[in-house]
């Protein structure tokens, strides 16, 4: 059939037509050629129809990549938006925890027993991560090495692991607040990975991982000391694993948002 | 030289006017460019062997435009409109690649 088609590419009918003609060319010519004019009007009118055929699936072609185009744009568009507004929403949250905090200093700084349970107030929350605090400390920072990939079992990538062991490690070594890029670790903050991307408080961060953590001031010799801190800079030697600590003498560090308990509650004071 | 004309003012009214093609008809399109196509490459053959017949050209476009699409209809309504597809575009194209040849041994002789 291949072999057919190759060889007889021409159309049969053509062919056929012409043998017509040449029989009928010994006859005598018909004395009005009446239907050569028509036959004209009629080709050019079938390819005047072919060529606005190939520039309407031209047109269409090109027409349908735009709209596609533009969806895109349209939902790229839309992500930006929302996260400017969960940004500002963000913003205005913390702001208005600010108020609520600010509110109720006032309220309780009335009385003296009040003034006692603010400072109670104010301690349990540096130590549960809902006040910003400063003081001496650690900046340790994790980045993936440079030739690594984002293969799962490559040994150059920082993982959700990786951090939570230096975590670990520094409150071990006596650090009493610590930040990952800005997030504030809080009693019932996780540190996990979902896909690439490792999330501190549901949130995603891009490498490097900075982990500041307030602590004594020699926190920073303290963990370079111990079994992690000595781990790591084996693994940056012999993986190119990014890994720097450096000592700071002032660290500050944002509050996290207000802890809601909705299920745990207090036993009854003995 | 009209033939050549009529295929610009085709083109130009294509280009000018956006035809809007309906959307049940649009998988057709480009099914029906093709057969459009060996019809043409086969009237140009035709003329350069010198047996062109205008009436053949015109029924022979207009029907291997119309059994083209109904070919790729038919697979569409029996789900291997794909495959049909693309056995449609196959053999218009070896013909459209020998007609092609054979202008070419016309034009250049080689």
């Amino acid at each position: 059939m291949l072999v057919d088609l190759m060889t007889n590419a021409i159309d049969q009918g053509y062919l056929d037509a012409a043998k017509r003609r040449a029989e009928s060319a010994a006859l005598p010519p018909p004395a009005v050629n009446r239907s050569a004019r028509t036959t004209t009007v009629m080709v050019a009118a079938v390819l005047a129809l072919a060529g606005t055929l190939f520039a309407t699936a031209a047109v269409a072609t090109h027409r349908g990549a735009a709209a596609a185009k533009r969806g895109r744009d349209q939902l790229v568009q839309q992500i930006h938006q929302q996260t400017a507004n969960s940004d500002q929403l963000q913003q205005q949250l913390s702001d208005l925890q600010v108020q609520v905090k600010n509110a109720r200093d006032a309220a309780l700084s009335a009385s003296g027993k009040g003034d006692a349970l603010r400072t109670e107030i104010s301690q349990l929350e540096v130590a549960t991560g809902t006040e910003a605090v400063e003081g001496p400390g650690a900046d340790v920072t994790l980045d993936n090495a440079k030739n690594a990939t984002n293969d799962a079992n490559s040994l150059g990538t920082i993982y959700d692991r990786d951090i939570q062991a230096v975590v670990d490690a520094l409150f071990a070594d006596g650090a009493e607040a610590i930040a990952v890029n800005g997030q504030r670790l809080t009693t019932r903050t996780a540190i996990r990975e979902a896909g690439d991307a490792i999330l501190v408080d549901y949130r995603p961060l891009a490498p490097p991982y900075v982990i500041a953590a307030i602590g004594p001031p020699d926190l920073a010799d303290t963990f370079l000391a111990s079994q992690t801190g000595t781990l790591y800079q084996n693994w940056r030697q012999v993986y190119g694993l990014g890994f720097t600590v450096e000592g700071s003498g002032r660290l500050t560090l944002p509050s996290a948002a207000d802890q809601v308990v909705h299920y745990a509650q207090p036993l009854e004071s003995p | 030289m009209i033939a050549a004309l009529a295929l610009a003012v085709g083109v130009v009214l294509g280009v000018v006017l956006h035809p809007t093609v309906p959307v049940g008809l649009q998988p057709y399109l480009p099914i029906a460019v093709v057969a459009a196509l060996d019809a043409v490459f086969g009237a140009l053959r035709a003329i350069l062997d010198g047996v062109f017949d205008d009436k053949v050209f015109v029924v022979s476009f207009i029907a291997n435009v119309l059994v083209a699409a109904l070919i790729v209809f038919l697979g569409d309504q029996l789900g291997v409109g794909s495959q049909l597809s693309t056995g449609v575009v196959v053999v218009l194209g070896i013909r459209i690649f020998s007609n092609a040849a054979a202008i070419r041994r016309h034009l250049f002789r080689a």
